[in-house]
C-alpha cells in the first residue's frame, strides 16, 4: 500500500442473504453476495469494480451506502466505521456519499419534477438554511447544477418522461452532486446508454472529478470503458476479489487466470486483432453464490486448476489414487449412462472402485488445493494484489 | 462467383401509432451473398431490428411495410401472406433473438420444443426427430445432451439457452440465419463462447448470417460485411476493413471514436458525438445525423445524400463526397453509385 490516505477502506466486507427455504427455513441457503472483500479508495482516484452479474459487484456498492445492512466487516470513511455507527448518526455521511443508479428511467421518480428531484437532498441535508433566502439559494443552485450537467435552465421545471436516457442520466448525476458529496458510487451509470452518449456522460464525470477533487467507486461490467476511467481496478468473481492492479498493470500483465480470461473476451473493435486467434475461452457457467464450497470460486471453470490423471502412471491401484480428487467433469458410465461423480463433487471410494472397474484410462480432476483451500488476496508485485495458490507458477514469465 | 441470397430494395416499414407515423425503416437496400456474415450496427431506434423482423415478414399491426422489395431466392417474400411465408421462417430463414429467456416457452421441455420445429418444417418420424434434437445440442456444445434435452428452460443457463436457440433455428439447415443482438443479455465470457460457436457454425455449413448489434467488437470478431444504419438510413457500407479502417462517415467516425481502445497505451479523451439521435415520428429532412454532425453544410439539411461509391465494396451517404463538396481533411470525394 502506499503512503497516501485511503478515504474509503474496506476490510471484510461480507454481505450474505438469506434463502433459505422449506418448512421453517429448515434447508439453508445462503447467499454469499460479498464474501469478504478488501478495497481502499484514495481520494481524488477513480476505482473500478469488475465482474460478471451475479459477482457482488454491485451488492458492494450498495453496502458501503448502506443500503443494505453488511453482514459482517468494516467500512471505514475518513477513519469513521460506517457498518457499526447508528443509523441516526449516518445522515451526514449519506451527504458525504453519494450513487448514481444504472437506469435512468428507473431511478427519477416520475411523479416529481427535476426541480424536486435534485432539490430532494438539498432540503433533507438543509444546505442553504444558513442563507438569508433558503428557497432562493436551492433554486440558484438548481439552475447551476443543470447548466453544468449540460441541460437548460428551463428544464427545471419538467418531468422525467419529457427527457432522452442520455438527458435522464444527467439529471441523476445534477441530483447526486446537489449536495457536494465526496465520494460518487456509480453504479453501472452507462450500460443503458447508446455509445455515442456514453461518451459524453464519461467525459463529464471526468470534468467533475478534476472541478469537484471527487473519488468515484465506478462499478461496470463494460471492461473497456472501466479501463478508460478508472485509475485502480478490483476484479471480483462469486463474491470474493480475485485481483486488485492499477488500470494499465491489469490490462497489460494481468495476473490471476480469471482476468486473463475475461480480458481475453473483449471484443476488440479491431478485424484484424492480433489476438484474435489466441482467446481463452472459459468452459461453462458462473456457479451459483448460493452455499459456496471451500477452495478457490473460480476453480470449477479454471484451466489451471486441473490435471489429467492416467492409469498407467499409478501401478499400485488407480482407484486409491482417485479417491478424494475432485472431478472436474461429470463422469458417466459409459453404457448405463448413469452419473457416477457429477461435477465438481469429490470422488469417493465407491465410485473410485467404479471408475477403475469401468475401465476408464483417464480422468481429469482438480488440484486439491484450488478446491480445499480459499486464497487470500496478497500482494505479488507493488500494488498489484491477486487471489491464486498457483500465481507465480502460473506467471512465471512476468513475475 | 458467390450466389445472391438476399437482395433488400429500398424498404420503408413505418408503425402508424395515435401518435402518428413512426418512421423506423426508411428506404434502405442491400444485398447478400452466400456465406457472408453481415453485422448491421447502429444505436437504439436506428432501424437495425426493424429491418431484420421486415425480412422475416414479422411486422405485426400498427406496423407495416410501406414499400420496396425483399427478393430471396427469386421470390419477393415481402408479398407473401402468412401461410406461404411460414414455409421460409424455419426452413430458409430462421432468427434468433437478444433474450433466450423470452424466445423460449417456460412450460415446455428443451426437448420438445426442438422437436415441435424439427417436425413441422421435415418429414423425419419421432423418434429421427428426437436423435436430430440430441445431435444439434451436442454440435451447439450441451454437455450430456442425452440428459439434459428433457430439461425445462428454467434449468438452462442465459448461455446454454441462447445455444439452445441456436441449435433449434439451424435445426432445418436455414440459408439465412438472422440474429438479433444475441450476446447483448450474456456475460463476456459467456459472450466469447457464443460468438466462437457461431462462428464454428458458420466455417462448417457455410451459412449466410445477419448478425444485428450495437457493439463494434462482436462486429469486428464475426462479421465479413458492415451496414452502419442511423435513423432508419443506411449510412455507410463496406466490407469489415473498410468500416474499420476506411470509414469515411462523420457518424462512422464519430461512433468509432467514442469507444475507448483497449489496446492503445495512453488514453486519449474520448470524443462524444453531440446531441441525441433524432425523433423518427418528425425525422428531419435532410441527413438524420445533420443536428449532431461537425461538418454539416446547408444541403444536408434539405436533402438526404445519395450512397457515393468509394470503391468496389464500399458506400457512403455523406455530402462530403460529392464532387462540389469543398475539400475536408478525411473525405474522399468520389461518384454517387446507381
Amino acid at each position: 500500500m502506499d503512503e497516501r490516505k485511503p478515504l474509503l477502506e474496506v476490510r471484510n466486507l461480507k454481505k450474505y442473504f438469506d434463502k433459505s427455504r422449506g418448512f421453517f427455513k429448515r434447508e439453508k441457503r445462503i447467499l454469499t453476495a460479498v464474501d469478504g472483500i478488501n478495497l481502499h479508495i484514495y481520494k481524488g482516484e477513480t476505482f473500478g469494480l469488475v465482474g460478471e452479474s451475479g459477482c457482488g459487484k454491485s451488492t458492494t456498492g450498495r453496502t458501503i451506502v448502506k443500503l443494505y445492512k453488511p453482514t459482517d466487516g468494516e467500512i471505514l470513511f475518513n477513519g469513521v466505521d460506517l457498518a457499526t455507527i447508528p443509523e441516526k448518526d449516518m445522515l451526514p455521511y449519506r451527504r458525504k456519499i453519494q450513487m448514481i443508479f444504472q437506469d435512468p428511467y428507473a431511478s427519477l421518480n416520475s411523479r416529481m419534477t427535476v426541480t424536486d428531484i435534485i432539490g430532494e437532498g438539498i432540503d433533507t441535508h438543509k444546505i442553504f438554511d444558513d442563507q438569508e433566502d433558503p428557497e432562493l439559494a436551492k433554486q440558484e443552485k438548481i439552475y447551476e447544477l443543470l447548466e453544468s450537467v449540460g441541460l437548460k435552465r428551463e428544464h427545471a421545471s419538467r418531468y422525467p418522461h419529457e427527457f432522452s436516457g442520455g438527458q435522464r442520466q444527467r439529471i441523476g448525476i445534477a441530483r447526486a452532486l446537489a449536495v457536494d458529496p465526496e465520494l460518487i458510487i456509480c453504479d453501472e451509470p452507462i450500460s443503458a446508454l447508446d455509445v455515442s452518449i456514453q461518451a459524453q456522460v464519461v467525459n463529464m464525470l471526468e470534468d467533475f472529478q478534476k472541478e469537484r477533487e471527487l473519488t468515484y467507486l465506478f462499478i461496470a461490467h463494460d471492461l473497456s470503458m472501466v479501463k478508460y476511467i478508472s485509475d485502480r481496478i478490483g476484479v471480483m468473481y462469486i463474491g470474493k476479489m480475485m485481483e486488485i492492479a492499477t488500470s494499465d498493470d491489469l490490462y497489460d500483465k494481468p495476473l490471476h487466470p480469471y482476468t486473463k480470461a475475461l480480458l481475453s473476451s473483449i471484443p476488440v473493435p479491431d478485424p484484424n486483432n492480433p489476438n484474435k486467434g489466441s482467446r481463452i475461452v472459459l468452459e461453462g457457467d458462473v456457479p451459483s453464490p448460493i452455499n459456496p464450497k471451500e477452495g478457490c470460486r473460480f476453480a470449477s471453470r479454471c484451466y489451471y486448476a486441473r490435471v489429467t490423471m492416467a492409469k498407467e502412471n499409478y501401478p499400485a491401484s488407480f482407484s486409491n489414487a482417485l479417491i478424494g480428487k475432485t472431478s472436474i467433469k461429470t463422469i458417466l458410465n459409459p453404457e448405463s449412462r448413469e452419473i457416477i461423480v457429477a461435477e465438481n463433487q469429490v470422488i469417493t471410494d465407491f465410485a473410485a472402485t467404479l471408475i477403475d472397474e469401468l475401465g476408464f484410462t483417464e480422468v481429469l480432476v482438480g488440484k486439491a488445493k484450488c478446491f480445499t483451500e480459499t486464497p487470500e488476496l496478497v500482494e505479488v508485485r507493488k500494488n498489484h494484489y491477486a487471489a491464486c495458490h498457483y500465481i507465480e507458477e502460473i506467471n512465471k514469465d512476468i513475475l | 462467383m458467390k450466389k445472391k441470397i438476399l437482395d433488400v430494395k429500398n424498404i420503408k416499414t413505418s408503425f402508424f401509432t395515435h401518435l402518428g407515423e413512426v418512421q423506423a425503416v426508411r428506404g434502405i437496400s442491400f444485398d447478400l451473398y452466400e456465406g457472408d456474415v453481415l453485422g448491421i450496427v447502429g444505436e437504439s431506434g436506428s432501424g437495425k431490428s426493424v429491418t431484420s423482423l421486415t425480412i422475416m415478414n414479422l411486422i405485426e399491426e400498427p406496423g407495416r411495410l410501406k414499400e420496396g422489395e425483399i427478393i430471396f431466392d427469386d421470390i419477393d417474400i415481402s408479398k407473401l401472406n402468412n401461410r406461404e411465408m411460414s414455409e421460409y421462417r424455419g426452413n430458409e430463414i430462421a432468427m434468433i433473438f437478444q433474450d433466450p429467456m423470452t424466445s423460449l416457452n417456460p412450460v415446455y421441455t428443451i426437448k420438445n420444443q426442438m422437436m415441435e420445429v424439427i417436425r413441422r418444417h421435415t418429414d423425419l418420424t419421432k423418434a429421427e426427430a428426437f436423435e436430430r434434437a440430441k445431435e444439434l445440442l451436442d454440435l451447439v456444445g450441451i454437455p450430456d445432451p442425452e440428459l439434459q434435452i428433457h430439461d425445462y428452460p428454467h434449468q438452462f443457463s442465459g448461455g446454454m439457452r441462447q445455444r439452445a436457440l441456436i441449435a433449434t433455428a439451424i435445426s432445418c439447415n436455414p440459408k439465412l440465419l438472422i440474429a438479433d443482438e444475441p450476446t447483448t443479455a450474456l456475460d463476456v465470457t459467456i459472450q466469447a463462447q457464443i460468438l466462437e460457436l457461431l462462428k464454428d457454425l458458420q466455417k462448417k455449413t457455410n451459412m449466410t448470417i445477419i448478425l444485428i448489434t450495437h457493439d463494434l467488437g462482436v462486429i469486428a470478431e464475426v462479421s465479413t460485411h458492415v451496414i452502419v444504419m442511423y435513423g432508419g438510413l443506411i449510412m455507410e457500407k463496406g466490407t469489415v476493413e473498410d468500416i474499420f479502417y476506411r470509414h469515411q462517415h462523420p457518424y462512422t467516425k464519430g461512433l468509432y471514436r467514442s469507444i475507448p481502445k483497449t489496446t492503445k497505451k495512453d488514453k486519449d479523451r474520448l470524443i462524444p458525438i453531440e446531441g441525441s439521435p433524432p425523433d423518427l415520428m418528425n425525422p428531419p429532412t435532410g441527413c438524420p445525423f445533420s443536428p449532431r454532425c461537425p461538418h454539416t453544410m446547408k444541403i444536408c439539411l434539405e436533402k438526404q445524400a445519395p450512397l457515393f461509391n468509394l470503391s468496389e465494396t464500399h458506400t457512403s451517404a455523406c455530402w462530403l463526397q460529392h464532387m462540389d463538396a469543398p475539400d475536408v481533411k478525411g473525405f474522399t470525394k468520389t461518384k454517387e453509385a446507381k
